[in-house]
């Protein structure tokens, strides 16, 4: 039966890939390490797949159709987006899905209580180029993304996500067949293009992280309230987080990391979990 | 009220370089293509980022056309915040 072998979670602020030669030494210095942490693990764990919970920034979906969760099921994806390769500093990649893991998901997300969307042509914006590009930058591990919905309100609750993270844990342990890294891309607060923008809610974002670092998922539900989310910002990435943890049980965190940059509008956050084997 | 034109021009145009392009070169021709009302339009001509946020526009693609525009983010900033 499948193994859940690793957990990550990391940012996809564009400026962390766009804007390089912006950012201070310091911080630069500190996500090349962050970063490292992270690929070292994922190297180590050498899973079959990687999943990745992400919201797709407006890319794929907007008010015309406008899915919760949304499973990217095709042979392969293609990103980033046209629109952000210049800026992104990505060179575009296509990347195998494996399919087997995707159609085995959505099916059993729906005969257990998950209604899942799926796309045959879901465009990887970049809320999944920006980690892939440092993490497994060869783009050589077959991928399943998820979008979970961020970016159109109403958002899925909390204890939605925490139960659909559930859900993927169950259908790996029971039914997949392979090794199963799973990557949460975003931070939490971020209020890109709204009043709130160009200041970071270090405080809220702080208090998320310490209920990250003990694993306290239930609080962790209990704070994301429609409310909370709200203050986080249009961009927040709490729910990601949650699904995420979801998926881990009450697995705490190897390593955390968080990082500011100099005019940054959300923070990078940094985490790995290590499941006993 | 057409805020859902206004969004859907906005996501438009995130989206798609060539609409983009004719957008830079001819807005007017994009702007009636749009059930937009005429503030809502002007706002849109104007790239009056406080009116189109106080409106309801989707602030991230809102931030999206004002870096399109070319409107300096303290300007943006500032409309958005009402200073």
């Amino acid at each position: 039966m499948g193994k859940v072998v690793l957990g990550l979670a990391a940012p996809h602020n564009p400026n962390i890939t766009s804007r390089p030669d912006k950012m201070s030494a310091d911080v630069q210095g500190k996500l090349d390490v962050a970063f490292g942490h992270l690929k070292k693990g994922l190297s180590e764990a050498s899973p079959d797949c990687l999943l990745i919970l992400t919201s797709d920034h407006v890319t794929n979906f907007f008010y015309n159709n406008a899915p919760m969760f949304c499973l990217g099921i095709s042979d392969t994806c293609t990103g980033p987006a046209p629109k952000e390769m210049a800026e992104l500093r990505i060179p575009r990649a296509t990347l195998k899905v494996d399919t087997t893991m995707a159609t085995g998901l959505l099916n059993y997300g729906i005969e257990s209580g998950i209604d899942f969307s799926y796309s045959q042509e879901m465009i990887l914006d970049h809320a999944f180029m920006v980690p892939l590009s440092l993490l497994t930058p060869r783009m050589d591990l077959p991928i399943v993304p998820l979008h979970i919905n961020g970016m159109l309100p109403p958002r899925p609750t909390a204890a939605r996500c925490f139960r659909l993270g559930q859900q993927i844990g169950e259908y790996i342990r029971n039914h997949y067949n392979g090794k199963v890294a799973v990557l949460a891309s975003g931070s939490f607060s971020g209020d890109i293009g709204g009043p709130k923008m160009g200041s970071i809610d270090t405080a809220l974002d702080l208090e998320f992280l310490d209920l990250v670092k003990d694993a306290r998922s239930q609080e962790m539900v209990n704070k994301a309230t429609p409310e909370t989310l709200e203050r986080a910002g249009v961009a927040n990435e709490i729910l990601i987080w949650i699904t995420l943890q979801g998926v881990l049980g009450n697995l705490k965190p190897s390593f955390t990391d968080y990082i500011c940059g100099k005019d940054w509008s959300t923070a990078a956050t940094l985490a790995t979990w290590q499941p006993k084997l | 009220m057409s805020l859902y034109q206004v969004d859907k021009l906005l996501f438009t145009l995130f989206n798609n370089l060539e609409l983009q392009e004719e957008y830079k070169q001819n807005p007017e021709a994009v702007l009636k293509r749009y059930d937009l009302e005429d503030f809502e339009a002007k706002a849109l001509r104007e790239v009056n980022a406080g009116e189109l946020y106080r409106m309801g526009a989707h602030s991230f693609l809102l931030w999206q056309f004002s870096r399109l525009m070319d409107l300096k983010p303290a300007i943006y900033f500032k409309q958005v915040r009402g200073d």
